[in-house]
Order: structure tokens, then C-alpha cells, then sequence
């Protein structure tokens, strides 16, 4: 069995040696997340906050400052992490199953339908109190992705060149719809506080993360990730499209249903958290390729470390960038995003 | 391995593609398929793939249906080179070369040095090893067809399907991958649409308007008749006067 065991052994090592140094990074950038603001917080008051609260140790700081350091930043910038690396896998997911360069949950309307099925629950009350807020974003993230898709395939869509076109049409009429519905029903039949919230859902927000929020986005950002990787031969599969992938044993179908639920559910997850932040899923899967190519063995975790430093980076930039004020995150991210789209638009430009 | 077909069919919107294809090619033989545009080659091929389910009939490998397989298990036997398969994707040669080990690897049987030593033999065969680390995208046709066929031979098939493999290449690189798959020692299927090029395979069928209307050795399946009823085209044999091989000629009917 040693010549079993050797490979394996190996292979476990990596893993393990590769999960322990992306541990660190990310928790060093948490750290920075915490520390940088408005008012700057010392890395000294960082640590012995977490000891109080973690170990029970009784360091004397500041009672405001402790506050602001366990249940405002800390959290902030654990779920801007989770979402950064939700997003970036769902687009790794989405780009590969449908072979689209420009393939993303909120240029799909995946966030907008997620949005549409909060709103609906928390808002309008629909399922009466039997319904999670997270499951009502599920269902309206699933039902955007299957009216985009149904578009784009009745519009032409499929394979090849023209289909990309065609997809992101459709994710633009389907972000369209939802985004409209989401208004609809805040203005119909929400409170002038609720109805501030349309801004939440339309750009992103991540003031109101808090603990149990982060129960909530670490396992699914850990899940997606590590689905994903679990399957990354199969991704690896889809290079030259489903059929390639079926002549190669990849049960087709099921990979699509697993990983688009995946993909489906991390998204939604991550929307009825913060709303819907756009362009990480674009932007940083297309970063991750240049570094490290278009293997998903590296391409899957390199995508959710990026994304979750992007958005821990654009956090801290949308609270000092205004002073007194907190942009939405999505402002940060589509500022960066959408000239990174209209590159990946002239770049992708027929060569023929 | 035996690949068999029983009463292949396949239709859609009310339109059959392939009608009651029957055929059996025998372990290590080159069957030949050819037939006019739109004679069901391409999906009579996909269905003995197991990459499109027939409507009606099943496909055999060494007598057990291909349905009751894992997918698996059937790439781990059988290959498809499909036609101008395409990728937007970065990868280099290698990459895609590498892909044809997907059926054998899992989390428990990481990538290994013998997965190594099969794709670097596969990169050989198809004279593409000096250029394992290009690009894709900077390949020529013929290049590109070469690293495919390299990816199925990664799969170490006993069946290789090829659907039209010297489709929009020069006839250099035609005759190259001609010659390049007579010397494999698996069992071949090969949809062609030259007819000289076909004679060179054991056996020949023809496809026509979705049914398999004939099925037999190329001197009696090119034949005159034949040739005029199926691709519309009057045909007659010349003689090479350098080996006094016989080549078909062709002209518009009259």
C-alpha cells in the first residue's frame, strides 16, 4: 500500500501546508481590516480585545474601543471576507460551466433575483415567519439563474462565440426585473426605514454584519470552496465544453446541478447578508488566472483568497474613503469592477 | 473491445436524424464512416460515444449496454475526438493533453509520474512534444486536431471515435493524421468525407439520410452505383500509374 499511501501522504501535506499559509494571510488582512478606519485601533488593543472575549482574559481597554473592535470590525471584515470568497468561487463556477469569460452572479441577475427573494420574505412577509431570509434569497437566486438561462437559450444561446453575448443579455433583462420587483415591493409595502434598505440591496452594505451573520457566511464561503475544489478536475473538464467533459467521464449533469446549486446557494447566502455586491465574481477569477493559470486546483483557492482580500481591502477603503461617511461596498467594488469588465471585453475581441 | 449498436436511433422535433443503425465493429478493426453532410455521421458517432442518448435502440460495449455504465468507466475505455473543439481558455498544449487522464484520477489516485510518462508518450506519438508548453490558442488547425487526438490517446482507449479528424487541414496534416491514426492499435471508428482517404480503412458504412444503407469492404462499397444514389456524383476508378492503385474520380451527373 506504501505506493498508495506515498502520493496520498504527499497530496495531504500540500494541502495542509497551502490551507495553513492562506490562514494566515487571511488573518493577517482581517487583522489590518480591524485595525485601519476613521479612527485607527492598535494592533495592541486588537489582540488583547481577543483575548478578553476568546480566552476570558481581563486586559483593561477601553470599553467603546473593545465595542467597536469585536462587534463592528471584526465582523465586518470576517464577512467581507466570506462574501469576497463566495462571489469569486461562484464565479470560477459560473465561468467554467458555461464557458463564458463574463459570467458572474450579478451580471447574471443571480444577486438581483437573491435580493428580490429577501425582500420578499423580510419586506412583503411572504411564508408568514416559515421562511429564512436565506432560503427566501435561495429561491430567488435559483429562479433568476433558470429565467437568464431559459432566455439566453431561447435566444440563441448554447455554445459558442455568440452565446456569450447572449447570456449576459439575458442576466442584464433578468438583474433588470429583479432589481425592479426588489423596488416594487420596498416601496409598496415598507416602512420609510425599510424602504432606505433599497439601497442595501441594490449596492451592497456591510454595516448591519453581525455575529450570527457570521455563523451563517463562514461555513458556506468554507463549503463552496472546498465543493469546488473537490471538483476541480471537473471543471478542468468543461475547457472544451459539456460534451468534452461527458467523452471524459465527467457525469455532466450532476456537476452542473451540484456546483450551480453551490454557486446558487453561496450567493444567496452572502446577498441577504450584505446585498448584492457586483464585479467580484468577475473581477477577481480573471486576476487569479493571470497569477496562477487556469487550472482549478489553483485557480479555486486562489480565487477565494483574492476575493476575500479584495473585499476586506474595499471595505476599508469605502469607510476612510468619504470622511463621516460609509460608502455602499458595491460602490468600491464596481469602481474597480467595471473597467476590469470593459478590459475583458476589448481583450476578448474575435481574433478572426 | 466490441462495440456494438442495436437499432441506433435519434430524432428531434419530429425530425429523425439517425434511423435503426445496426453495427458491430470487431476488436482492433478501422471502421470507416461516410455519407454526405447531414447523413447522421456526427450523431450516430456521439451516440456510440454515450454523449448523446439514442431515442430508441442501445450501444454495446463487449456485449454490456453502454447505459448501465458509469461515465467513468466508460472513458476509461473509450475515447471521442470530436470535430473543432474549441477553447477560449489559456491552456497550453500540455494542459489539454493532461485532461484525457481525468477518467483514472481521483481524490484517492492523485496525479502520479505514470500519468506523466502517458501524456508525455501521447505528445510523442503526435510528434507535438517540442511544444507541450504553448499556448493553445497560438496552434494551427492541424495542431490543434493533433492535441486532441494526443488527449484521447492520454485516455488509453480500446475504442478511439473520430469524427472527421482532417476537417479544414492542409493535406499535409491530413495525410499526417491519416497515417498517424493507421498506426494505432485500437479499435477505430472514423468519420471521413474523402473517399480516397476511406479506402484505406478495413471496413466501410454508409450513412445516408440517417439510415446505415451500407456496411462492407471499401472495393465493395465504393462502387459506381452506390456512389451516384448516395452522394449524387458520377464516379470512375483510375489507375496510379506509380503503384496501380485504384482512385476514384468524380463528376457532376449529367
Amino acid at each position: 500500500m506504501s505506493h498508495v499511501a506515498g502520493p496520498l501522504a504527499r497530496l495531504a501535506a500540500r494541502f495542509a501546508w497551502h490551507a495553513g499559509w492562506i490562514a494566515l494571510v487571511l488573518a493577517g488582512a482581517i487583522l489590518a481590516g480591524v485595525c485601519i478606519g476613521e479612527t485607527a485601533i492598535p494592533v495592541a488593543s486588537v489582540w488583547q480585545t481577543l483575548a478578553n472575549k476568546i480566552f476570558g482574559a481581563s486586559y483593561a481597554i477601553d470599553r467603546i474601543d473593545q465595542g467597536i473592535i469585536w462587534n463592528y470590525r471584526l465582523t465586518r471584515a470576517i464577512i467581507a471576507a466570506c462574501c469576497g470568497a463566495s462571489l469569486a468561487v461562484s464565479g470560477v463556477i459560473l465561468q467554467s460551466l458555461l464557458r463564458n469569460a463574463l459570467a458572474e452572479p450579478y451580471l447574471l441577475g443571480i444577486s438581483a433575483g437573491a435580493s428580490t427573494g429577501a425582500v420578499l420574505v423580510t419586506v412583503a412577509g411572504l411564508g408568514a415567519g416559515a421562511i429564512s431570509l436565506s432560503a427566501g434569497a435561495l429561491g430567488g437566486a435559483l429562479s433568476a439563474f433558470l429565467l437568464v438561462a431559459l432566455l439566453a437559450r431561447a435566444s440563441g444561446g448554447g455554445a459558442g462565440p455568440r452565446a456569450a453575448g447572449q447570456i449576459v443579455l439575458a442576466g442584464i433583462a433578468g438583474s433588470q426585473l429583479f432589481n425592479a420587483l426588489t423596488a416594487f415591493i420596498i416601496t409598496r409595502s415598507a416602512s420609510a426605514e425599510q424602504a432606505r434598505g433599497i439601497m442595501f440591496w441594490l449596492l451592497g452594505n456591510l454595516s448591519g454584519a453581525r455575529w450570527d451573520n457570521v455563523g451563517a457566511a463562514v461555513p458556506v464561503a468554507l463549503a463552496v470552496t472546498l465543493v469546488c475544489l473537490w471538483q476541480a478536475r471537473a471543471l478542468d473538464a468543461f475547457t472544451f465544453g459539456a460534451d468534452s467533459a461527458l467523452s471524459l467521464g465527467v457525469p455532466v449533469k450532476r456537476i452542473q446541478a451540484l456546483l450551480i446549486l453551490a454557486a446558487a446557494l453561496a450567493t444567496a447566502v452572502m446577498v441577504s447578508i450584505v446585498g448584492s455586491v457586483g464585479f467580484v465574481g468577475l473581477v477577481v477569477p480573471h486576476a487569479a488566472r493571470f497569477l496562477v493559470g487556469v487550472r482549478h486546483v489553483r485557480l479555486v483557492p486562489a480565487s477565494a483568497l483574492i476575493g476575500a482580500l479584495f473585499l476586506i481591502g474595499a471595505d476599508v477603503v469605502s469607510r476612510i474613503a468619504v470622511p463621516g461617511q460609509v460608502l455602499p461596498i458595491g460602490v468600491v467594488t464596481a469602481l474597480v469592477g467595471a473597467p476590469v469588465f470593459a478590459l475583458i471585453l476589448v481583450r476578448r475581441r474575435p481574433a478572426r | 473491445m466490441r462495440l456494438e449498436a442495436e437499432g441506433l436511433s435519434w430524432s428531434t422535433r419530429g425530425q429523425a436524424i439517425v434511423q435503426d443503425v445496426a453495427l458491430r465493429v470487431a476488436p482492433g478493426e478501422r471502421l470507416g464512416l461516410i455519407g454526405p453532410n447531414g447523413s447522421g455521421k456526427s450523431t450516430l458517432l456521439r451516440m456510440l460515444a454515450g454523449v448523446l442518448a439514442p431515442s430508441a435502440g442501445r450501444v454495446l460495449l463487449d456485449g454490456r449496454p453502454l447505459t448501465e455504465m458509469r461515465r467513468r468507466e466508460v472513458a476509461q475505455v473509450l475515447a471521442l475526438v470530436e470535430q473543432q473543439a474549441e477553447t477560449a481558455d489559456r491552456i497550453t498544449v500540455r494542459d489539454a493533453v493532461e485532461l484525457g487522464r481525468t477518467p483514472f484520477l481521483s481524490m484517492l489516485r492523485p496525479w502520479g509520474a505514470e500519468d506523466d510518462a502517458i501524456v508525455r508518450r501521447a505528445l510523442d506519438v503526435v510528434e507535438m512534444a517540442d511544444r507541450s508548453a504553448r499556448d493553445w490558442i497560438t496552434l494551427s488547425g492541424g495542431e490543434r486536431q493533433r492535441v486532441h487526438i494526443a488527449r484521447a490517446l492520454a485516455q488509453q482507449p480500446r475504442i478511439l471515435l473520430l469524427d472527421e479528424p482532417t476537417n479544414h487541414l492542409d493535406i499535409h496534416h491530413q495525410l499526417g493524421i491519416l497515417g498517424l491514426v493507421a498506426g494505432l492499435r485500437v479499435t477505430t471508428v472514423i468519420a471521413l468525407h474523402d473517399l480516397n482517404q476511406a479506402m484505406g480503412c478495413d471496413r466501410l458504412g454508409v450513412m445516408h439520410r440517417g439510415r446505415l444503407v451500407a456496411l462492407g469492404a471499401p472495393s465493395d462499397i465504393l462502387t459506381p452505383d452506390l456512389l451516384r444514389d448516395v452522394f449524387g456524383v458520377r464516379a470512375s476508378f483510375l489507375i496510379d500509374p506509380a503503384d496501380g492503385s485504384r482512385i476514384l474520380r468524380f463528376q457532376p451527373l449529367a
